[in-house]
């Protein structure tokens, strides 16, 4: 009798234990809801930023400046716009529409080139990566420094910290609840610590680990939406001469933790984006490719009739995929079929910049 | 960038070594350590477009590459360099497909 419960009893224990275990293995999948609001898209170009309205696709307001914008990314609660020119950074305030601000950072002695940036989540700093030479009055020299990650207090306008890296990054992005860390892509994928300066590799694509090849991503423009699932991709590809294979690099900004994702075929593409519902990559060069976002798998391609772009955005419901502004235009496709909807006509030339805001 | 081979060998070249202008720690080096553009690494593979479908061939930059490669770029010749030289460049050209006229980054006048 006693054998026979103490083997029930352990019988329950176990049963509990696994239980257990798959309760902690089937952590619940964090929706993502899209934002209820209306859509605007920032895109700047040479010496101006239009705004475009999501709902009829036309330019409803250009704000003008005097530069050329090589990156831009909203501030995490999507009441601030910030773009970057290669010595400055201007400050959009995206309820009144209006440039509010711009950062200077250069001078005639010292010129800082803004490599890339990130707004810290709680809107109240910019990490810069920035690449300083400076040079003497009169004198034909110059110093040029190791690359800094700087920052930036956006309130008093001060560099609050800067810190020397060690070679070449250009994307910055900060790591939802954990302000003491961000990630930074350049010859491999890193953590970095902000309290430390240490640098920790999450992912590698130039420092491949054994029997790997080296990779080289493309981490054109930061497709960030404020409210977004916080997942980041970017192309990469890895081989020599003509056996090359491509895939995504995926980043997780609310973990911190990057992973690849093997494209089934050979895709060069420079910008890409992963669609609201997480279910598709959207990737443009000189086509426009929708990946199975699971597998790898070539779900649609169109080649694109205004030819090269170098920034993609969707809407916030995933129905349409906006595709531009290299030239003087922005192409809006059905995200479903991949077929052309609209072409709207910018008055200059953009870069890699064109990000969604729903407000 | 310093090697351990390379050694100065005169009183000038010893004087130049301590300069500003090598201006850099022991341990940064400039070619690691020198912004690529828009790839983390430079890799010729990238233009020699091995996709076996249109578009074939090697990548050339096309007018649409022009503004976006004006910053640190794979194609300095063809593009102005609008981080130290043309800084303005935009100013004569804001669309190239349709200001290309315009343009004298080439030769200033």
């Amino acid at each position: 009798m006693r054998r026979t419960t103490l083997a029930l009893m352990m019988v329950c224990v176990l049963l509990v234990a696994v239980t257990s275990c798959e309760q902690k293995e089937k952590e619940p999948e964090v929706t993502i809801s899209p934002p209820a609001g209306k859509d605007y898209f920032y895109v700047p170009i040479n010496n101006a930023l239009h705004i475009i309205d999501g709902a009829t696709d036309t330019i409803v307001k250009t704000i003008p400046y005097n530069d050329y914008i090589i990156g831009g990314t909203f501030s995490p609660d999507g009441r601030r716009y910030y773009a970057n020119a290669l010595h400055s950074i201007y400050v959009f305030d995206t309820t009144k529409q209006e440039l509010v601000d711009t950062y200077r950072f250069s001078t005639e002695l010292s010129k800082v080139l803004v490599g890339g940036f990130g707004v810290s989540e709680d809107n109240r700093s910019l990490y810069i990566i920035s690449f300083i030479v400076k040079k003497k009055q009169n004198v034909p020299r110059l110093n040029v420094l190791p690359p800094q990650l700087v920052v930036f207090d956006i309130e008093s306008k001060k560099i609050a910290k800067s810190f020397e890296i060690p070679y070449y990054f250009k994307p910055v992005f900060p790591i939802k609840n954990d302000p003491d860390h961000l990630i930074l892509v350049g010859y491999d994928v890193c953590k970095f610590s902000l309290k430390t300066g240490k640098i920790e590799v999450i992912e590698t694509l130039f420092n491949p680990k054994k029997g790997e090849k080296v990779r080289n991503c493309l981490p054109g423009m930061d497709a960030i939406s404020p409210g977004d699932h916080g997942i980041v991709v970017y192309s990469y590809y890895e081989g020599e001469g003509i056996n090359v294979s491509s895939g995504f690099l995926m980043i997780d900004r609310n973990k911190g933790q990057a992973r690849l994702l093997p494209s089934k075929d050979l895709w060069l593409s420079e910008t890409t984006i992963l669609s609201p519902d997480k279910k598709y990559v959207y990737a443009v060069m000189d086509e426009l490719i929708k990946i199975d976002a699971e597998t790898g798998k070539t779900v649609n391609f169109v080649q694109l009739e205004n030819g090269t772009c170098k920034g993609v955005a969707t809407s916030s419901d995933g129905k349409k995929v906006y595709v531009g502004p290299s030239g003087p235009d922005i192409s809006v496709y059905e995200s479903e079929t991949l077929k052309l909807i609209k072409v709207i006509p910018l008055e200059g030339d953009g870069g890699y910049a064109m990000h969604r805001v729903t407000l | 960038m310093k090697t351990k081979k390379l050694r100065p060998v005169n009183k000038r070249a010893k004087m130049l070594e301590a300069r500003e202008v090598f201006g850099m720690a022991e341990n940064i080096d400039v070619m690691t350590g020198m912004p690529v553009g828009c790839t983390t690494i430079f890799d010729t593979g990238w233009e020699t477009n091995p996709r076996p479908t249109s578009p074939t061939s090697n990548c050339v930059p096309s007018a649409r590459d022009f503004a976006s490669c004006s910053g640190p770029c794979w194609w300095p010749a063809q593009t102005p360099d609008g981080i130290t030289n043309f800084p303005g460049f935009q100013n004569q050209c804001r669309a190239v497909e349709r200001d290309w006229k315009n343009l004298n980054f080439i030769i200033k006048r």
